[in-house]
């Protein structure tokens, strides 16, 4: 790397731990407020962001990181500010800052087969990018290279790491043992840092968001509504995970009810279930998918677990969610009951997934899902990439079997 | 009412012009480095052979990879144009692999009507497709042609350990350098390419009659391979290089 990047990035990372400087956007975020009080959605996508930031580089409460699946309710709990690396890695890949927290990484002797969320966090925690934590939480479910990733981090970051272990089957005894897990690690937390838990507060706001979430499905099946430009509701997915259990949440999911609700009606020719996530750092996926009409009905990661948050038996609560969620996400048999039951009620005639370099989750089960749905007569395409590292992008080959399989589609 | 069908690969350019029963004219032509001027020049001949001049043509139906760089009334992917076009010389086929000069497919269709059912094509390494024959053959100083040749004269079975093509490469060195002889080498290059398509194909779950096209199914020797692996007879069409762009005449 030159001299001159090093300087400014050394600089940059020196900046962003300066919590001083990200409290004084306070004023302009009080401001913000005062001046439209009834933001649309973009507006308060914008303003979350600002806060965001302003809150976790602040450090005006115990930053803690998480894996995607560790409910966030929990943090928001413990009155933390929950941050989660997956997310964030992808944040800065579509700011294009992705490649040089991937190069400093793989200086760092991480391989470049390693998946690319992991080793984005890795590079970014080494620039301090990212906002120091108080500590770590991670499930070890759905994706098996969550608890090395995490286990670097806390080696790195010297702070502790709290891991629990999800079994793969769904059942009474796994949810007891998850339990009891969250419980011994609130314990822990709670005489290491004399703090206090509340999860009335947490698990009231999940339950109302759950419901306007419910109302935004149901619209979503209708056949006359799509959310368009295809797969954008995944750059939603902050909502859906980091500010699950907040009145962040809640807002946003109403404005967008309600932006679905008054939009007029908006699809492409043809309605698609979406498996695993996207290319982050450009916008040409989605461009070709309009191109070819083919709209995105549902996607698997806006799936969120429905079952009720009791905060008289909390740690019985998150566990059941960990456990479903992991059970649904990574059991084949499972995971393919919810593909056939989605394409049903979402009206889509295919399925697209978009294999993630490296990532045994997703391409582990390529075959039980080609097989199965093409007996069901349900066309499946596999498009292969890297959802942050632009250095696998191919262009012209998504476009090549993008083309093939809307031809496909016709009937 | 005749109609042009231009298939712009990485390698060569191909233009038919079908006449709604045969195809009256074709050209064939490398593809170099400005693909419109190329496809340009292919249909150019193809309508002079078949004694037409291009406002006679109903529409020019173009495919393959530099599809969008040329002027065309449609495009589609050459998936379904292979599909089109096998179907045409060998109605029954149900299954087609199409190595061509930088990817290689495995299709399914269905027989008659050669509607594309499931698809699937090589990820992005040059390996298992006609570029990994070219680089090798120039490791190995030999041409294109004499693939089928070498491999027949085979005597010895090497195992080339992987189908990286640059790894490939630095491993033909060595075994060079050890002596080994060049048609057993010839054969493992031409085995190493068969073998990666099929567990491709393998993965799609192939179905006879299989047909391969591209322009690697004029190399015996991946032929010979490709039949071996697969045990079954491989058709071939009497011009396994232009069923992308007759296929892109039939497309409805």
């Amino acid at each position: 790397m030159k001299r001159g990047t090093d300087l400014l990035l050394r600089s940059l990372g020196f900046l962003l731990e300066r919590p001083l400087l990200f409290r004084a956007l306070k004023p302009y975020l009080g401001w913000l407020r005062r001046k439209n009080p009834a933001p649309n959605l973009a507006q308060f996508s914008y303003r979350t962001t600002l806060e965001n930031i302003a809150t976790l580089y602040g450090r005006e409460k115990p930053v803690v990181w998480a894996s995607l699946f560790f409910p966030a309710e929990f943090i928001y709990a413990l009155d933390g500010a929950p941050f989660y690396p997956e997310i964030a890695a992808g944040l800065l890949a579509a700011l294009g800052w992705g490649n040089i927290a991937l190069a400093r990484a793989e200086a760092h002797w991480f391989s470049p087969d390693l998946c690319s969320y992991h080793r984005l966090s890795v590079g970014a925690s080494i620039l301090r990018f990212f906002p120091r934590p108080s500590m770590l939480l991670a499930t070890s479910s759905i994706c098996r290279g969550t608890v090395p990733f995490f286990e670097t981090l806390s080696e790195k970051l010297q702070v502790p790491l709290y891991l629990v272990d999800v079994p793969g089957e769904y059942s009474r005894d796994t949810v007891r043992y998850v339990t009891a897990q969250l419980a011994t690690i609130a314990q822990t937390i709670r005489s290491n840092a004399k703090s206090t838990w509340d999860f009335e507060r947490p698990f009231g706001y999940t339950q109302k968001t759950i419901a306007i979430l419910q109302e935004i499905e149901n619209l979503r099946k209708k056949e006359e509504v799509m959310l368009l430009p295809p797969t954008k509701n995944l750059d939603y997915l902050p909502y859906y995970y980091q500010f699950m259990g907040s009145e962040t949440a809640l807002v946003f999911f109403e404005k967008l009810r309600e932006h679905l609700r008054h939009t007029p009606p908006q699809t492409l020719p043809h309605r698609l279930l979406w498996l695993h996530l996207k290319p982050f750092y450009s916008g040409v996926l989605s461009t070709l998918l309009g191109e070819f009409g083919l709209g995105v009905a549902f996607e698997e990661f806006a799936a969120v677990y429905s079952g009720e948050l009791d905060p008289r038996r909390p740690f019985l609560s998150l566990a059941e969610k960990i456990v479903a969620t992991s059970y649904e996400f990574a059991d084949p048999t499972a995971r393919l009951r919810r593909i056939v039951r989605w394409l049903s009620e979402y009206h889509a005639e295919g399925v697209i997934q978009f294999n993630q370099w490296g990532c045994r989750q997703s391409q582990g089960m390529n075959a039980v899902l080609q097989r199965s749905l093409r007996r069901e007569g349900i066309p499946v395409l596999f498009l292969d990439g890297d959802h942050l590292d632009r250095r696998h992008h191919a262009e012209e080959q998504w476009r090549t079997r993008l083309q093939a399989f809307t031809e496909m589609l016709k009937p | 009412m005749y109609v042009a069908g231009l298939d712009i690969g990485s390698q060569s350019t191909c233009a038919v012009v079908w006449d709604g029963t045969r195809i009256c004219g074709f050209s064939l032509l490398q593809s170099g480095v400005n693909p419109r001027q190329r496809a340009e020049e292919a249909l150019e001949r193809a309508l002079q052979e078949a004694g037409i001049s291009r406002k006679a043509l109903f529409r020019v139906v173009a495919t393959g990879y530099g599809r969008y760089q040329v002027e065309a009334d449609l495009r589609v992917s050459e998936i379904s144009c292979q599909a089109r076009g096998v179907s045409f010389f060998f109605p029954e086929a149900q299954t087609v692999i199409d190595i061509g000069g930088q990817d290689s497919k495995v299709i399914l269709l269905s027989p008659k009507t050669g509607k594309v059912l499931d698809f699937i094509m090589n990820d992005k390494c040059a390996a298992g497709t006609g570029r990994f024959l070219e680089l090798m053959a120039q490791v190995l100083e030999i041409d294109l042609s004499d693939y089928g040749t070498l491999t027949e004269q085979s005597r010895e079975e090497v195992t080339l350990s992987s189908t990286c093509a640059v790894f490939a490469e630095s491993e033909l060195v060595g075994l060079i350098a050890q002596g080994k002889d060049r048609a057993d080498l010839a054969s493992a290059v031409c085995q190493a390419v068969a073998q990666r398509v099929v567990r491709m194909a393998e993965r799609l779950g192939f179905v006879p009659p299989l047909a391969v096209t591209g322009g690697v199914a004029q190399n015996q020797g991946v032929l010979h391979f490709l039949e071996q692996e697969t045990g079954l007879k491989i058709s071939v069409p009497p011009q396994p290089l232009l069923t992308g762009a007759l296929g892109a005449c039939l497309v409805t």
